[in-house]
């Protein structure tokens, strides 16, 4: 808000002329100078140092001239900005043009100096203040040609200002001691200092001096009385001002006071009263220098003339004081009778006037107790009165008594005085001076009775929780707050009741806006509106206005403020809250959300969800997400789920579902979903979805590789046990046809008696012999034609995925698996699935050696592979149990196990399988406990394809 | 049944070994029994004329290192394979070197016997023509470097007169080496000397004689 300020209305710039740092003389110095002319570039120097540019306007045209300060204090482009005096005007801040409009037409009309402070709005958004001076050039017919003046940035001015204002503003409307005190407080704050000291000069003993505010680290101290003898406080006295950044133990080597607080920088100004005379002062001390000595001088010349006064009015008060003492216990006015008691509360005198005001004669009265003549209701309070009265010698009380009328049987409101002058030398009584108040009782009565009912709505208003203002329509000035609204705004209610409202409320800083705003009041009966109010400290917050005109015996302006930080907070915080999970929801990478309502509209569709599903959101928005993914077939049995859902409240659980892509393609995704309950609508559903298609079908393929393997693996363990029988049952089988061909030749020969179907038997046994034979043979036959399909594989890669078959049964049981594989690609010419089974079988083998080894961390398998010459190896080692030498002999003997269920058949399968690569297969065991399977295939190259 | 008819049975499996020797004794062969391979080779004179009936998978050595053991021992041994599974290989392999047959288990016994008695007349004719061979290399040497000159021209059927020539030899001289080549070879004439020799070369054979082999 900008104002005139004519020759510095500000109080502090009236400080005396003894100032050091008078910073005004810049300013002073520049209203001195008449005319600048902003051509003369001879004046640059001392504008810039002096922050002043000058500025020339002519009347005709409406342009401007800057001078180059000018154009730093502006913060304008000289080649793009456009100098006339609209243009100029709008420099200002919005809400001081009209101020700065003003001041160029006074210019115009009354032709003198003249000067504003105005607001100012920099091109890069800063505010400066600055502080314009003019002048109109007349013509010979005493007509303005032009206006030239200076402009002087005033910001630091002003902010020095607002320290000072906020300074006082902490003290506030404090008096007496607590003034003291809370500018000692604000004073320590301000100049940053451990110690201040407020003292007056004792009037009757100049040598002593007593603090009224004493400040000690930061806190307030008991007041104290010391001897100025020897003590900075002493040197103020005759020097007015007294300044040591440091060493002020040292130049006051007597004062122990400065030792015991251990400060060394201490700054001192004196209180003159208004004659003259120095009867107090400030100090500032401190360990430290104080940072900002010039600021600290500066406020301590500020605020001394302050506490002067202070100081003087409370000095003449207590003169007051002492004086009408004095004069009231000889002369009392105004009171229509008196009466004197005796010491025993007899009526020993009563005043004529009595008879006049209470109807009784001086007979009815005189020798009476006075206590007979007063209300029931008043007598104990008065007889205690009395009684303590009696005690105290010279004392005086006052108070208000009924006393019963002679004739009208009622009583009176006798407002009285007692003084006991018992023992005064010719009274000798308590001397009672009384006036008849009945009037003005009844009247305060009346009034109570009004004024109670007033107190309660009062009451009422102040505590509700909304601000009330009254305003007038007219100037907007407030007539009446509640408390609420001094506390919302952080004025006490007399400086509330100071203010306009644009003051607190800037949408209406202009009285234009005051007046459309009161205009709306006044047709619409209502008014409604958001906005920041301003509170004393100058911070804005949140509010939410209601004005209604009102027409009682004038018009007033009611408006009801709630304070809306905390909604606001809240709404923002929502806000913030939604814009952030929704951002989050919006980029989740492969997790596809979306939001449905209860029938289906889809509402949400996140950037994964296009990509999963192949719906832009904007396609799918809107849509229904059942007809959008479910195949026609499970349209109704999820639309069943979702009904369900709503009507229990309950999710069914995250489940893989198969839905169904734009493209018409089936994805696997793994689906959650969420219901939102919401009390003005149905629930709505937000569902993820993670596209697990990938691992479905590697799961899948998984199932079929393993299925395979158990296949071959059974297909082996036949074929084996064929290999086995035709290689076993030969054996018995010709050494049966061998006895039995024997057995015929002897017949034959016919050496012994025998009856003849013995040669019948005998080769029937060599018919059935070879049958046998031919059973075997075929078995034989079948086995060498199944030649599974080989190729050229990496035995690494089949390791790694022989492996994968097993990964999860070892980590079950906690085997850790090292692999050591060879670093190039190992080709092996083979089976890959027969190869497989192999390693399978073997890493079988070695997780059940590792599976009774305790501790755990001692169990271990190695997967090795590595070239030798042109072989492949691959090792299988188990840290496991080992082998017993007996086992190892039958290690790959057929139907040789050591395992509860096994068959025995395992490692001969194994070997079979490697012999039929060309390759073989050892064992080798550990020192250490554990077993090598070490195999060796040959590489492709010495292999017929 | 000839004595010299001589059975050696080798097979790891202990009836197997009783069943064929109760056939092979009913039919009169002379039947030597042994569970392994490397006993068989420590106890039986290898150079004399026999059949070995072996089993091919046995522990330590195997029935193809044993056919490859009598080969290297140049031992006049006919070898019948019998065996519980034979790949194809292997019995390419057996039968190049001279393997009689290879059975495969359960075989018919009378398979065996026909194998055996074959292997035998083999072994014999085989051990025989190696015995006349080695009496006439034994005759050969017996011969001097004259009388050696002299048979080398009887052979190509040139005639006393010219031999004389050629050698410048009195036909008396020569005439008398030609009855001492004769009477030192153990033959009535030199036709007769020279179906025999087949052949050879008054310096020793010249190549492998093509026997039933």
């Amino acid at each position: 808000m900008g104002r005139h300020s004519p020759g510095g209305k500000s109080w502090f710039r009236m400080s005396d002329q003894a100032l050091e740092f008078d910073i005004l003389s810049q300013a002073t110095a520049v209203s001195d100078e008449k005319v600048l002319r902003a051509e003369d570039s001879q004046l640059t120097a001392p504008q810039v140092m002096s922050q002043t540019g000058s500025w020339l306007c002519d009347v005709a045209t409406k342009t401007v001239q800057f001078s180059d300060e000018m154009f730093r204090i502006t913060g304008i482009d000289r080649e793009f900005y456009p100098l006339t005096l609209a243009s100029c005007i709008s420099l200002a801040h919005p809400l001081d043009q009209p101020l700065a409009d003003e001041f160029v037409q006074s210019l115009l009309q009354q032709r003198k100096h003249m000067q504003v402070e105005l607001r100012l709005i920099r091109p890069d958004g800063k505010q400066r203040n600055i502080l314009v001076q003019g002048e109109a050039v007349l013509n010979g017919s005493r007509m303005p040609t032009q206006i030239v003046g200076t402009c002087t940035d005033v910001t630091e001015q002003k902010r020095l200002d607002s320290r000072l204002q906020k300074l006082l503003e902490g003290i506030g409307s404090a008096t007496g001691v607590d003034f003291y005190q809370q500018l000692a407080l604000q004073l320590s704050r301000f100049c940053d200092v451990q110690w201040v000291t407020i003292a007056q000069i004792d009037p009757l003993q100049s040598q002593q001096a007593q603090t009224v505010g004493l400040v000690g680290q930061g806190e307030l101290q008991d007041n104290t009385t010391y001897d100025l003898q020897g003590t900075p406080c002493a040197e103020i006295l005759t020097r007015k001002f007294v300044h040591f950044p440091s060493g002020i133990q040292e130049a006051f080597p007597t004062d122990a006071f400065l030792r015991e607080i251990g400060v060394h920088c201490y700054m001192g100004i004196a209180l003159g009263s208004s004659s003259g005379e120095q009867f107090g002062l400030i100090a500032l001390m401190d360990s430290q220098t104080i940072r900002d000595p010039q600021q600290a001088g500066l406020l301590l010349r500020a605020v001394a003339p302050r506490v002067a006064a202070e100081l003087e009015h409370a000095r003449n008060a207590q003169v007051l004081r002492n004086s009408e003492e004095r004069f009231r216990a000889l002369v009392e006015f105004g009171y229509e009778g008196l009466t004197i008691l005796d010491a025993e509360g007899k009526i020993v005198y009563s005043s004529p006037s009595n008879s006049r005001l209470l109807g009784y004669s001086q007979e009815q009265i005189v020798s009476q107790f006075g206590l007979e003549f007063i209300h029931p209701d008043d007598l104990p309070a008065a007889e205690g009165l009395l009684s303590s009265l009696r005690q105290t010698p010279g004392q005086t009380v006052e108070t208000s008594i009924r006393m019963r009328h002679a004739d009208q049987g009622g009583f009176r409101w006798l407002e009285c005085r007692l003084t006991n002058l018992l023992e005064h030398p010719v009274l000798r009584g308590i001397v009672i001076n009384w006036r008849d108040v009945t009037d003005r009782k009844n009247a305060e009565a009346a009034l109570l009775q009004t004024e109670r009912s007033l107190a309660l709505f009062r009451q009422i208003v102040d505590r509700a929780s909304d601000g009330i203002e009254v305003l007038d329509p007219e100037t907007g000035r407030v007539l009446d707050i509640n408390d609420t609204a001094c506390a919302m705004h952080g004025y006490t209610r007399e400086e509330y009741l100071e203010l306009h409202i644009p003051q607190v409320d800037p949408t209406v800083s202009d009285p234009a806006d005051w007046t459309r705003a009161v205009q709306i009041m006044r047709t619409t009966g209502f008014l409604l509106h958001q906005g920041l109010h301003r509170r004393k400290n100058g911070t804005y917050f949140p509010v939410e206005v209601s004005c209604t005109s009102l027409q009682l015996d004038r018009e007033y302006i009611v408006a009801i403020v709630r304070d809306v930080t905390e909604r606001k907070r809240i709404e923002e915080a929502i806000r913030e809250s939604e814009s952030r999970l929704r951002l989050l929801l919006e980029n989740l990478e492969n997790v596809a959300v979306q939001a449905y309502e209860s029938d289906g509209t889809v509402t949400f569709w996140n950037k994964a969800s296009e990509i999963l599903y192949g719906y832009s959101a904007a396609e799918a928005l809107g849509s229904n997400v059942v007809t959008l993914l479910h195949r026609e077939e499970t349209r109704d049995a999820e639309r069943q789920i979702m009904a369900e859902a709503i009507a229990s409240g309950q999710i069914p659980p995250a489940e893989e579902v198969e839905v169904v892509r734009q493209d018409g393609k089936r994805v696997h995704v793994f689906s959650s979903r969420v219901l939102r309950n919401r009390f003005d609508k149905p629930p709505e559903f937000f569902c993820f979805d993670v596209d697990v298609t990938a691992r479905k079908k590697t799961e899948e393929e998984l199932a079929v590789r393993l299925a395979e393997l158990l296949h071959a693996s059974r297909l082996s363990t036949v074929g084996e046990m064929v290999a086995a029988i035709s290689h076993e049952v030969p054996q018995p089988l010709s050494a049966i046809g061998n006895f039995a061909a024997t057995i015929r030749d002897i017949l034959q020969r016919r050496e012994i008696d025998y009856p003849p179907s013995l040669q019948e038997f005998s080769d029937a046994i060599l018919k059935q012999n070879r049958r046998c034979g031919a059973i075997l043979q075929r078995l034989r036959d079948y086995s060498r034609r199944v030649s599974p399909p080989r190729a050229v594989c990496d035995l690494n890669q089949l390791l790694r995925d022989s492996y994968e078959l097993m990964s999860n049964e070892l980590r079950g049981l906690e085997v850790p698996v090292q692999f050591e594989l060879a670093p190039e690609v190992l080709p092996v010419y083979c089976d890959p699935i027969q190869m497989g089974q192999v390693v399978v079988n073997l890493l079988t083998n070695a997780r059940d050696a590792c599976r009774d080894i305790l501790p755990k961390n001692r169990r271990r398998i190695v997967i090795r592979s590595f070239r030798e010459s042109n072989t492949a190896i691959f090792e299988i080692e188990d840290h496991g149990v080992g082998i017993s030498c007996d086992t190892m002999k039958r290690l790959f003997e057929a139907f040789y196990t050591t395992k509860h269920n096994g068959m025995g058949i395992g490692l001969k399968i194994c070997q079979s399988i490697i012999r039929e690569h060309h390759g073989q297969i050892e064992v080798r065991q550990l020192a250490a406990g554990g077993t090598i399977f070490r195999t060796t295939l040959p590489s492709p190259q010495g292999i017929k394809t | 049944m000839k004595n010299n008819q001589t059975v050696y049975v080798v097979d790891d499996d202990e009836d197997v070994l009783l069943s064929v020797r109760a056939m092979l004794s009913q039919r009169g062969y002379e039947v030597h029994c042994f569970s392994s391979a490397a006993d068989f080779l420590n106890e039986v004179a290898l150079e004399q004329p026999g059949c070995v009936v072996t089993d091919l998978q046995m522990p330590q050595i195997t029935g193809v290192e044993l056919q490859r053991k009598l080969v290297e021992r140049g031992s006049p041994l006919a070898v019948v394979v019998v065996t519980g599974v034979a790949d194809v290989p292997t019995a390419i392999d057996m039968m190049q070197r001279g393997a009689i047959t290879l059975l495969e288990k359960p075989y018919d016994h009378v398979e065996l016997l026909q194998a055996v008695a074959s292997g035998l007349s083999l072994s014999w004719k085989h051990w025989e023509n190696e015995r006349s061979e080695r009496e006439i290399r034994n005759r050969l040497a017996t011969l001097s470097s004259e009388e050696r000159a002299v048979l080398q021209f009887l052979l190509k059927g040139a005639l006393n007169k010219s031999i004389a020539a050629t050698l410048k030899l009195s036909l008396r001289t020569m005439d008398r080496r030609r009855r001492t080549i004769l009477e030192k070879m153990g033959f009535e004439s030199i036709p007769e000397l020279a179906l025999k020799l087949g052949g050879l070369t008054p310096h020793g054979f010249e190549a492998e004689p093509a026997n039933a082999r």
